[in-house]
């Protein structure tokens, strides 16, 4: 079986070009903590776009030649892999290439503006999604002048911060379209109840739409067996390259949608008075693709799926709650961190420090850290909170990293005492 | 160690930026609270960490009818201690001032927390305003210390015109009272 945690780093050539003589002069390596916003790269990863830039690169779709021949066999392989990565029974035929998780959701709700939304129907969201999961929406509401409800959590601490399933059942009301959520939140890291919702979201014929953007790397059952219609997810989280997404679609989904984007290789035929759309994924890929990225996410798939989706979960929750635990222990700490035990990250705060100052000064450990709304303004509202401090756990972090957060933390509340 | 590995320059430290002065502004901010029925306010913030302030300005009254207007600003907000502490540093070092003598200040202190200007050691300092040049060895926080200036040059420059004087536009407004959007309300559905 393959390594986990400390031992994998050596296959991250990151770390090793990120070790920091500090200020009070002692060497310390690179503590990420960082990796529910972005993951860092396997060299395997970083190998195969190399090799594929060098080798076999070519635009696809459009050439007789052979390099443009290898390069459509590896960016539809690419395709297939993410198929196949997202369970069986779902087909290569289903997945649109796009730039990222905020690409897809804005693909869904310019689309379904247009097909599903009228005055009197209803966008049910979470009130604590990621504002890509948010603004879309909002402003579709606004475009479609329709109603948009917003399911609360249950409280604002400890195991209260948990989507509140009873609201939800009331907010979906018979006139609901669109339930749209996140499988895994980017700030609390809770697992929301996504069976429950599409269920409710089901009993009354609406569609569901769940952002995998925080739960791809942790989890492998197969939204679609939960009644999901479309997920969406981008490969700069899952140990791949940035500038590649993926939405897919129930197949009756993909037929109706119509494109975001209009240009190359999206119409079936144009003329002066009018274009016509082609079928298919295409549809929805105008213009040239990430070629190079799709090949580098589906290297990072198998990458992922190597070390095992569960495995990394396991080792990342209990570091989280080892984190958590200690963590509490520090005068004037607050944390926003459900403690189920299965949350891979914990966002927190400390009562005399903003969070921007406490990121600042972990950094001066080579702690790395982000402080923010964490691009969830109503939700850190919610909390009653400006901001927030958040380490979220991936497979090659550890308890070293533990130590050296916590170490750090401690220093800095005494620093700006 | 790990192998192969590359020992990065030196982290700046953190006590420039965190100088005693500014850790002081920011836990005893000046000129800190909303004022009623100022003339002139502007919303600023750093919309990707939340660091929100309102500025708050008056026309002090003057006795000589001709004389340029001098401003008085007062502040509310939010945010981490070195955006706080660079409003509350601002708001004393400008208040008092003739709209362009601020102009020239706010040039000057961009200078500063840019790195731009000389570096003055911390017991040379003549205004607080100074202590902001530990900021300029941390890029990502000057947008922290430049967020009231560009506030107060945004403000200044709706209002007045090159000369210092209140633009006859400008609408001088009644008690802050919340701008009227015209944008469509959205229909928001809740469970109470
Ligand atoms: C839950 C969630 N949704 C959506 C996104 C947006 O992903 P991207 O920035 O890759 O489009 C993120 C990541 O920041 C996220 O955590």
């Amino acid at each position: 079986m393959k390594k986990i945690g400390a031992s994998l780093r050596l296959e991250f050539p990151v770390f090793a070009h990120n070790v920091r003589r500090c200020a009070d002069g002692v060497e310390r390596p690179l503590c990420y903590l960082d990796s529910a916003v972005s993951t860092h790269k396997p060299q395997k990863v970083i190998d195969k776009i190399v090799e594929f830039m060098s080798r076999d690169y070519g635009s696809v779709h459009r050439g007789a030649y052979q390099l443009s021949v290898r390069a459509s066999d590896q960016y539809e392989a690419a395709r297939a892999r993410v198929a196949r990565f997202i369970g069986s029974g779902v087909r290569a035929e289903q997945v649109v290439f796009t730039r990222g998780t905020t690409e897809s959701l804005n693909l869904l709700a310019h689309g379904l503006t247009e097909t599903r939304l009228t005055a009197d129907k209803r966008i049910v969201i979470p009130a604590i999604e990621h504002h890509a999961n948010f603004v879309p929406w909002q402003q579709a509401a606004l475009k479609a002048d329709c109603e948009i409800a917003y399911i609360p959590m249950c409280g604002t601490s400890g195991s209260d911060l948990r989507l509140d399933l009873n609201a939800a059942a009331k907010l979906i009301t018979p006139n609901t379209s669109i339930v749209s959520l996140a499988h895994v939140g980017n700030v609390l890291g809770q697992i929301n109840p996504v069976q429950d919702i599409a269920a409710l979201a089901k009993r009354v014929g609406a569609l569901v739409i769940l952002d995998c953007a925080q739960s791809m790397t942790c989890f492998s059952e197969n939204p679609f067996d939960w009644g999901v219609d479309a997920i969406a997810f981008s490969g700069h989280k899952l140990y791949g390259p940035t500038g590649i997404g993926v939405l897919v679609l129930r197949p009756e989904l993909l037929t109706e949608l119509p494109p975001l984007l209009t240009g190359g290789g999206m119409i079936s035929n144009v003329t002066l008075e009018e274009s016509t759309w082609t079928t298919g994924t295409a549809k929805l890929e105008a213009g040239t693709p990430p070629i190079t990225e799709a090949v580098g996410l589906a290297a990072a798939l198998d990458w992922l799926d190597d070390v095992g989706r569960s495995r990394i979960h396991e080792h990342a929750s209990s570091l989280a709650s080892k984190f958590a635990e200690k963590l509490e222990k520090i005068p004037g700490i607050q944390l926003f961190y459900p403690g189920t035990g299965n949350e891979t990250i914990v966002s927190f705060r400390h009562a005399a420090l903003h969070a921007h100052d406490l990121a600042t000064i972990l950094d001066g450990s080579n702690v790395a850290m982000r402080a923010g709304h964490h691009c969830a303004w109503p939700l850190v509202r919610q909390l009653g909170v400006d901001a927030l401090v958040r380490a979220s756990f991936a497979a090659y972090s550890d308890e070293d990293d533990i130590e050296q957060a916590i170490e750090a933390i401690k220093e800095a509340t005494y620093l700006l005492k | 160690m790990l192998q192969g590995s590359e020992i990065n320059k030196e982290t700046p430290n953190l006590g420039e930026l965190y100088q005693e002065i500014i850790v002081e502004h920011s836990k005893r901010p000046r000129c800190k609270g909303r004022v009623e029925g100022c003339q002139f306010c502007q919303e600023g913030k750093n919309p990707l960490c939340g660091d929100n302030i309102t500025l708050y300005c008056q026309l002090q009254s003057s006795p000589q009818t001709n004389a340029l207007p001098r401003i008085m600003v007062n502040f509310e907000g939010s945010g981490c201690s070195i955006s706080q502490a660079s409003t509350s540093m601002m708001c004393q070092a400008v208040s008092n001032k003739t709209v362009n003598e601020a102009r020239a200040q706010i040039s000057k202190v961009e200078g500063i927390y840019t790195g731009r200007a000389e570096q003055k050691s911390e017991d040379d300092l003549e205004e607080d305003v100074e202590a902001l040049h530990g900021v300029s060895k941390f890029p990502v926080r000057i947008k922290c210390a430049a967020l009231p200036w560009k506030t107060l040059e945004l403000l200044l420059n709706e209002n007045f015109d090159e000369n210092g004087l209140q633009r006859p536009e400008s609408l001088s407004c009644k008690l802050n009272e919340p701008c009227g959007s015209k944008a469509r309300k959205l229909k928001v559905i809740t469970t109470d």
